[in-house]
């Protein structure tokens, strides 16, 4: 009889266990899910960022001559509605020319002699940051 | 029960894993990343940065960021490799008192223990951060070549992080708990584990209770960077032929270059073929050069045949030094993600004549190995529910003999499952239901487990009717299907034991059976949905002209009708084409005299709207 009590109890025990679980399951599945929504969202940007990157560099070598050219103001436009896409998403520019660096936010690639030190003189590579989470730090030169 | 933390803790990435749900999954640090660059640094204020926030700034402060230091850990000053590697390394070393090595961090001269041990305890807080709760112990492990020195030390670092370390074990037999060949008595087990920038082989042994390292060799300075490092020399090489201007004095321009040759590398792994198009890499007084160029698979091994031929060396030395031929290998397991590359995996498989186990993330495998250990030491909880599945689909047969399966094959039992059907003809008052067992599109070619007939359904038209079938197997595995009309609660059932009692080799046969017809069957059940399409559709535009004739014109009505014959007649042919053409064209033909009914009667709603308006006034 006692044997019979003790496997009932078990039993009992596991089925709650096991509905429980299963419940338990179904709320972390929700959040699992929206967190990787989250996480696809930010690995597709993530993988459009580099052809940023070359719109950005190629703006950079611009003189302003050419900037008034008219087909290049087209691309300049394209080179536009690409940031205002990614700030519809909430993503932001990371901030760095003159800002302290902080390897929370920046990665130094060099070091600039002469100027003010651990104060960032130089942006290489745009960082984006969403809702306080870093997507990509800011590749940048650093005073020495 | 408090997690054990298995932890991966390499030369230049650590990982961590715990048991969850009985299975080893990889913890993600605070930053998001499935691994953690092992890299401890103190900045100029003082503060300990620890993983990719250290690398991050290592540039601007090489002095005080410590990597690598598992290649300093336990170790002597005086080793051969350590005076090898202090000349390379970025940070000041020195002897200490008992002979073991110090670096300087900051103001202060720590042991390389020390310094691991802040990577393990960022390692120890994110886990907690994740998982929500306390971590006390971890599993760490070593490469199969420390000494008890080196072990001891990593122990340590893992007690100066706050763990208690319940074990130090090899990294190539974690691999092999990973892979669950803890279980293959009597076996030899090579673990050919190509890191990011170390080579390590190891030859194991696995008997009732313990895995035994039989014998190790490697190189501690052959890895995947090297193979990066080879593609970017080869791009600044072209880039200095083609242009004349030589890439490697410009850092952005070499980051850039790491990047896309990482990248590369990676492409090069499923596809042939890649491009390296990096625009605007450098610019000179005539204006801004881009660097655009391809790269084969096959080039890239070429260039790199040398650092996987070496490590094939390795490999067979390290095999006649255990005294064993390939042959006697029966299980081989990459880790590493360098092991990736097809070049890596054909030619293990040409040594060993067998192919590797790599179904598990390379990079991950070692940690989830020591989290499976952990798992091991706390002992299972003994599972008194153990659930059967169901080893093939159970569904029921439709209109055309198509199987329509509502409990799909691999379902833990018990469970239950309905969906609601319908009639397919006018006035049909009882449906009959066949239950079928297996995978294929097609009701004859699964197996019939039973069938029964549900009638005194009220007459209506075809759809109207709703006949809601319940699967439901219990968890002995019998199947009770009950059909119900919605309308009239009449309901009828069958029970069927032993739905899940098939031989094993049945259910092979038939999985077999189902995989080499995919093609087949698939073809067959969408000509069948093809035509039910067409049946219905013939049947809604008679209905159609029945009902709105008088509003439909007379030549618009020809053409439905000459559609509607000449769909009939295609629709027994076996061509899906051309009924879906048929198909097509009558709908077309019966938009356009809908549109027109629809003009119509919009016409005629406007005048009663005038009429009203009028009225309020």
């Amino acid at each position: 009889m006692d044997t019979v009590k003790k496997e009932r109890d078990e039993y009992l025990a596991g089925w709650q266990r096991a509905k429980a679980d299963l419940l338990n399951y179904k709320k972390e599945t929700v959040e699992k899910t929206r967190v990787l929504k989250e996480m696809i969202k930010i690995e597709q940007v993530l993988e459009c960022l580099p052809i940023l990157d070359d719109l950005e560099m190629a703006t950079s070598q611009l003189t302003a001559k050419q900037k008034k050219d008219s087909v290049i103001k087209g691309f300049l436009q394209i080179s536009e509605r690409f940031k205002k896409m990614l700030k519809a998403q909430g993503i932001e520019e990371v901030k760095t020319v003159g800002k302290k660096f902080d390897p929370a936010l920046h990665e130094a690639i060099g070091e600039v002699k002469g100027e003010k030190s651990g104060v960032i003189i130089e942006e290489m590579q745009k960082g984006y940051i969403r809702d306080g989470v870093l997507i990509r730090a800011a590749k940048v030169k650093v005073g020495k | 029960m408090p997690k054990i933390l298995g932890i991966d803790l390499g030369t230049t990435f650590s990982a961590m894993s715990v048991i969850e749900g009985g299975e080893a999954k990889i913890i993600e640090n605070r930053e998001g990343g499935r691994t953690t660059p092992s890299v401890a640094a103190i900045s100029k204020s003082g503060e300990i940065l620890v993983g990719v926030q250290a690398r991050r700034q290592q540039i601007t402060n090489p002095e005080n960021t410590i990597s690598v230091t598992k290649r300093l850990i336990g170790r002597r000053f005086s080793d051969e490799e350590v005076q090898k590697d202090a000349k390379l390394l970025p940070y000041e070393m020195r002897e200490s008192k008992d002979g073991g090595i110090e670096i300087k961090m900051g103001e202060k001269w720590l042991k390389p223990a020390e310094v691991s041990a802040m990577v393990l305890r960022k390692l120890k807080q994110d886990a907690e951060d994740k998982l929500g709760e306390k971590i006390e112990s971890a599993i760490i492990t070593v490469p199969a070549y420390f000494d008890d020195s080196q072990r001891k030390a990593t122990k340590v670092a893992g007690e100066i992080a706050g763990f208690d370390v319940k074990r130090v074990i090899n990294e190539p037999t974690a691999a092999a708990l990973a892979y669950g060949l803890d279980k293959k008595e009597d076996k030899k087990i090579v673990v050919y584990d190509f890191g990011g920038g170390t080579f390590d082989i190891s030859v194991l042994d696995v008997s009732a209770d313990t895995i035994e390292v039989k014998s190790t060799g490697g190189d501690t300075h052959l890895g995947g960077e090297d193979f990066d490092h080879k593609i970017v020399q080869w791009l600044i090489e072209q880039f200095k032929k083609d242009e004349g201007i030589d890439l490697s004095k410009d850092n952005l321009a070499l980051q850039r270059l790491k990047e896309g040759a990482e990248r590369a590398k990676v492409e090069l792994s499923t596809s042939q073929e890649t491009e390296i198009n990096l625009p605007f890499i450098t610019s000179t007084d005539s204006g801004p050069k881009h660097l655009y160029y391809k790269l084969s698979r096959a080039s890239l091994e070429e260039m790199v045949s040398e650092f996987v031929d070496r490590s094939l060396e390795i490999v067979k030395q390290t095999l006649s030094e255990a005294k064993l031929s390939p042959s006697d290998v029966e299980e081989i397991i990459l880790v590493g993600g360098q092991t990736r590359m097809p070049l890596i995996q054909s030619s293990v498989k040409e040594i060993f004549g067998k192919e590797a186990n790599k179904s598990i993330n390379p990079d991950e495998v070692v940690a989830m190995g020591a989290a499976i250990q952990g798992g091991i030491l706390q002992g299972d909880v003994r599972d008194v529910l153990l659930l059967d599945v169901t080893p093939l689909s159970l569904g029921i047969e439709t209109l055309g003999g198509v199987s329509t399966p509502l409990i799909q094959k691999n379902t833990t039992v018990p469970t239950s499952k309905s969906q609601i059907f319908s009639t397919a003809a006018d006035n049909q008052t009882s449906v009959e239901v066949h239950v079928l067992q297996g995978e294929r599109s097609m009701s004859g070619d699964n197996k019939s487990l039973g069938r029964f007939i549900l009638d005194g359904i009220p007459p209506s038209p075809r759809g109207i009717p709703q006949v809601e079938v319940t699967f439901d197997i219990d968890a002995s595995g019998i199947l009770n299907v009950t059909a119900k009309d919605k309308a009239s609660n009449k309901e009828q059932s069958i029970r069927i034991e032993g739905s899940t009692g098939i031989s094993e080799q049945e259910v092979e046969k038939m999985k077999q059976d189902a995989k080499a017809h995919a093609a087949d069957d698939k073809n067959k059940k969408d000509l069948i949905e093809v035509k039910n399409m067409a049946e219905s559709l013939i049947y809604t535009s008679e209905k159609a002209i029945k009902d709105m004739g008088d509003k439909i014109a007379e030549d618009v009505k020809k053409e439905i009708e000459q559609k509607i014959e000449a769909l009939r007649k295609v629709k027994d042919s076996d061509t899906i084409e051309e009924v879906k053409k048929g198909t097509e064209e009558l709908s077309q033909a019966l938009q356009k005299a809908g549109a027109a009914v629809n003009q119509q009667a919009q016409k005629e709603d406007k005048k009663p709207e005038d009429t009203d308006s009028s009225e309020q006034k």
